[in-house]
């Protein structure tokens, strides 16, 4: 491990990725940073892997702001161990184009290294956003009982 | 209760960082649904968090004090899954079992009850310690990824997908000025 990461690091970070601005956000990533978030891609594009300053910017600041207006992002419980954090946050966003609201909770694992994030894991529990995105149940064990329409989308 | 050994690892991030025993001891009590341990490292009044879809799969939910957590252990979860090994990615400590607190991502792996198949969960778990007993526990667990396993296929829901409105493309992200690689 290296060197150990101080709450007030951690809060900075998280205040900076609530406010969604780079100029705030890009002094606390490293060059090669790694953002992964597992997932299916296809339902939530905020699932996948990014690698480098540019690529994260880009997730953080335009992609997400982009699909959803994230109307709180509380961290409800960290540890911090060395130099890395575990933070278990509770999300509700609004869906833009659909105005659906979907809440969730996330929890992340951040390794920083001199005052700097270097990789970031998120896991969610994925199956509740993709029904949430969709506004349907997704029966598990049924048959997909998706209605397609003419154009191949179906009715939300 | 399980008799097979149970087997607890960490892994790459993990592997600088020993596990210590009051952990060890509940993960140990957890894969061999021992429930005399299991009575021994809970607290009367755990709460207890397992985020998914629990209309579909009732071992996710929650659940309140001990006996219902140890029900959940050693009779809801094994209809489902016999859990085998837990694989920490990662582990973090914060105090020790008088007061502590801990956060994981970790692979549990299963064999389904009723298949056979071999499963390979991925989750993020939060545990607070307090006078030597578990008492908070909340789990996020990768639940599409869990749920395709457990029903043996992939959930097509991508017809259903509706399309967003696009990143705007022409936004400068380049705090300095500079360029910004499209990655994309």
């Amino acid at each position: 491990m290296g060197e150990p990461v101080s709450l007030s690091l951690v809060r900075t970070f998280f205040e900076a990725h609530r406010s969604r601005d780079v100029a705030r956000i890009a002094p606390l990533l490293a060059d090669d940073v790694e953002w992964v978030m597992p997932g299916p891609v296809g339902v939530y594009p905020f699932c996948g892997y990014r690698r480098g300053k540019p690529a994260v910017l880009r997730y953080v600041c335009q992609e997400v702001p982009g699909l959803v207006d994230v109307i709180r992002s509380d961290v409800e419980h960290v540890v911090i161990d060395g130099d890395t954090v575990g933070a278990l946050s509770r999300i509700a966003a609004v869906q833009r184009g659909t105005g659906r609201t979907i809440a969730y909770s996330c929890a992340y694992f951040a390794q920083f290294g001199d005052g700097r994030l270097t990789s970031l894991h998120g896991v969610t529990d994925s199956f509740s956003i993709a029904e949430q995105v969709l506004a349907r149940r997704i029966d598990a064990f049924g048959v997909p009982d998706l209605e397609a329409k003419d154009d191949g989308l179906v009715q939300l | 209760m399980n008799r097979v050994t149970p087997v607890i690892e960490t892994a790459h991030q993990a592997s600088g960082r020993a596990i210590p025993a009051w952990l060890r001891r509940f993960y140990e009590a957890f894969l061999l649904r021992d429930e005399r341990e299991l009575d021994a490292v809970l607290d009367e009044r755990v709460d207890w968090l397992l985020e998914g879809p629990a209309e579909q799969f009732d071992h996710y939910g929650r659940r309140h004090g001990k006996r219902a957590v140890i029900e959940l252990i050693t009779r809801i979860m094994p209809c489902y899954y016999q859990p085998a090994a837990f694989s920490l990615d990662c582990l973090l400590i914060q105090g020790d079992a008088s007061h502590g607190n801990v956060a994981t991502r970790i692979r549990m792996r299963a064999r389904q009850r009723d298949t056979g198949r071999a499963l390979s969960l991925r989750s993020a778990q939060f545990i607070r310690f307090k006078g030597g007993l578990l008492t908070w526990f909340r789990a996020v667990p990768e639940t599409f990824d869990a749920i395709e396993q457990m029903v043996g296929r992939s959930i097509d829901v991508s017809r259903a997908i509706e399309t967003g409105p696009t990143v705007p493309r022409d936004l400068s992200l380049a705090p300095d000025g500079g360029a910004v690689d499209d990655e994309r």
